[in-house]
């Protein structure tokens, strides 16, 4: 999305989704609800809206500088991140070891090009690991055992 | 006198081992927070609301309220040494703080922005006390119909403040109020948009939506970004020049009238404070040439406004249920995990807790003084951690914070969610402020307009006839007018 003319088309898209959403939801006549109080009423109406300002954005057309990604620098860590959150936490393996693993494959990841540059790698994975070992028992200890918070 | 018993029963209950242990070490939380580029007021309340959660009420809004309070202070000091705002409340202070730095006073810049600081919050506090009850009293007033203007009204003026782009905040302020809607809804029972899905009836949940939309959206933006170096790495005296203060006494008076009032706005928060205060402070001063080269007047404007916004925004979220930061939604919605009800039949219920939290603020700004005194040096060890090093540990606090208010994992999945979205939304120039407004108000604008219907027999006259409502909608509308005008001035 470049301009005012796709993201205004995106807007009209959800509102108008919405707004059909809203509207072939149950009224609750048989429950003798009256037609202003039907639980889509509200969606509707902002529905409407989404709508009304996705046509603005698309008669404004505008085309911005957007600031581009760099993706490649975005992937990586974001696969990592939701390999962890929906993939390791929650199944089964204690949570300090997931974040253990998870934190030293992240500090890993992020000083991989710096490090090796400088001839680092060993130094990098001795700090990775400990880092991330500290980091998982510390979380695990404060929340489960000092603040009695249960952790996935 | 009532109140200033009350308030002094406060202050007594307060002054004990284990609050005063639980406010310096909440508040030095915070300002870690707030020096670490990335990390936010809103997402240090949500962490600390998770770990909380078992805690006493009192206690635990009273770190939840130190956190705030320190991390809008601690964002100062990357702003003058780093030139990076810690929190976006801060950004204004980059200008004149760093310039300072640059000049070798690193020192006497942070010890303005602690004054600054201080006395923003104090006289905020004293707002709190004077206008908290007041409000809560007329709101008493107000019906269905008031608080259905309220809510819009507050998304709407979000929507135009924050970013750059009214549109944009506008729409986020809608598809905030559509999520809002997402689940059981309140008047009849019913499942709306679940399809079928058990986890989505119950909604989506306000703290981890806020922990993605402010946490794993800003670690995805900050691995985006180049990182900077600390320029300054020796400071000079800390200790604030007491001239300094009797010097600018206008513009501190100034900017804390600005802070607080800018901070009742529904949802517009501490940076737009510190903007408007440094603005005001600008135009005022006959040493404007010197604003952004290092003026002492410019950065205690911008650090006094920021600070006495937070006692602003919260004087709407405990008198009408209605914040006015995006910090102060989640500290509102830790209140309501904790048994409280703000709105207005607060001070009826509870009057009690309204100087409750006077004190707690009043406590974190002696807190921040201290450390902003005797914590210098060692908190600028914290800028120095590489941030490859912080966020992984930052991402698995907020996988912990989205579980563990509910033990639901699909809260962790929401989390995702919001803040991958979150992250492509900012990179288009989309803010997250009116999104997360619209997420608190949703349910309050939904109940409000049907009730409203209810009680009117279907008219919609009551909305546009009574008179605080058609005040309201008349800002509603002369704002999106103003827009209008401006986009087509533009061509």
């Amino acid at each position: 999305m470049k301009s005012d003319t796709v993201q205004g088309a995106f807007w009209i898209a959800v509102g108008a989704a919405i707004f059909y959403a809203s509207w072939s939801m149950d009224r609750l006549v048989n429950l003798g609800v009256k037609p202003f109080s039907a639980p889509g009423l509200l969606p509707g109406i902002l529905g409407i809206f989404i709508v009304l300002l996705g046509v603005a954005m698309l008669v404004r057309g505008r085309k911005e500088l957007l600031e581009t990604v760099e993706w490649r620098r975005v992937l990586l860590p974001l696969g990592i991140c939701l390999g962890f959150a929906a993939g390791l936490v929650g199944h089964g393996l204690p949570f300090w070891l997931a974040a253990w693993v998870f934190v030293a494959v992240m500090i890993w990841t992020l000083q991989y090009r710096e490090r090796k540059a400088k001839g680092e790698l060993r130094r990098l994975g001795a700090v990775a690991v400990s880092v991330g070992l500290g980091a998982g028992l510390a979380i695990a200890l404060v929340f489960q055992e000092l603040f009695l918070i249960r952790l996935p | 006198m009532e109140g200033l018993a009350a308030l002094g029963r406060s202050i007594g209950a307060f002054a004990a081992f284990w609050p005063i242990v639980y406010t310096l070490g909440a508040t030095l939380v915070g300002i870690l927070i707030g020096c670490m580029p990335g990390l936010s007021a809103t997402l240090g309340i949500a962490l600390m609301t998770t770990l909380t959660i078992k805690m006493a009420p009192n206690d635990a809004i009273l770190i939840l309220i130190c956190v705030y309070v320190g991390a809008i202070y601690g964002g100062s000091r990357t702003a003058i040494l780093l030139n990076i705002p810690g929190t976006a409340a801060n950004a204004a202070a980059c200008l004149d703080g760093f310039a300072l730095a640059q000049k070798g006073q690193a020192g006497r810049a942070m010890g303005i922005a602690t004054t600054g600081s201080v006395v923003g919050s104090l006289f905020g506090v004293v707002c709190l006390a004077l206008f908290t009850p007041s409000l809560g009293e007329v709101a008493l007033s107000f019906g269905a119909f008031e608080f259905f203007w309220l809510g819009v009204f507050g998304v709407m003026m979000t929507g135009s403040l924050t970013g750059d782009d009214a549109l944009k905040g506008w729409i986020m302020g809608f598809v905030g109020l559509f999520a809002a809607q997402i689940g059981q809804e309140g008047i009849h029972a019913f499942n709306r948009f679940t399809f079928g899905s058990n986890d989505l009836a119950g909604g989506i949940s306000l703290i981890p939506a806020l922990i993605g939309a402010f946490g794993f959206a800003e670690i995805l933006m900050v691995l985006t970004a180049p990182q900077a170096k600390p320029v300054v790495n020796s400071v000079d005296s800390v200790l604030p020049r007491i001239q300094d203060v009797f010097r600018y006494w206008k513009t501190v008076l100034r900017s804390g009238v600005i802070g607080v009032y800018v901070g009742i706005l529904p949802g517009v928060g501490e940076d737009m404070a510190a903007w408007s205060s440094y603005a005001a402070a600008k135009r005022a001063s006959p040493e404007r040439e010197q604003f952004g080269k290092g003026s002492v007047e410019g950065l205690i404007a911008a650090e006094t406004g920021d600070n006495a916004s937070i006692p602003g925004g919260i004087i709407p979220a405990l008198a009408l249920a209605i914040p006015g930061s995006a910090p102060a939604a989640v500290l509102m919605a830790a209140m309501i995990i904790h048994g409280v009800q703000p709105g207005p039949m607060l001070m009826v219920n509870q009057p009690q807790f309204v100087y409750d939290v006077v004190t707690m603020t009043l406590f974190a700004t002696l807190a921040i003084l201290f450390f902003g005194l005797f914590m210098v040096r060692p908190l600028l060890k914290i800028i120095q951690v590489p941030r490859s090093i912080i966020m992984p540990i930052i991402f698995v606090l907020c996988t912990v914070g989205s579980y563990s208010i509910a033990s639901r994992l699909f809260d962790v999945w929401i989390m995702l969610a919001v803040g991958l979205a979150g992250f492509v939304l900012r990179k288009l120039g989309y803010p997250m402020a009116p999104f997360v407004l619209g997420l608190v108000l949703g349910d309050i604008v939904d109940k409000s307009l049907r009730r409203g219907l209810v009680l009117s027999d279907g008219s919609l006259a009551p909305f546009f006839t009574r008179p605080i409502s058609a005040l309201l909608c008349a800002v509603v509308l002369f704002t999106v007018f103003m827009y209008a005008r401006k986009a087509w001035r533009k061509g």
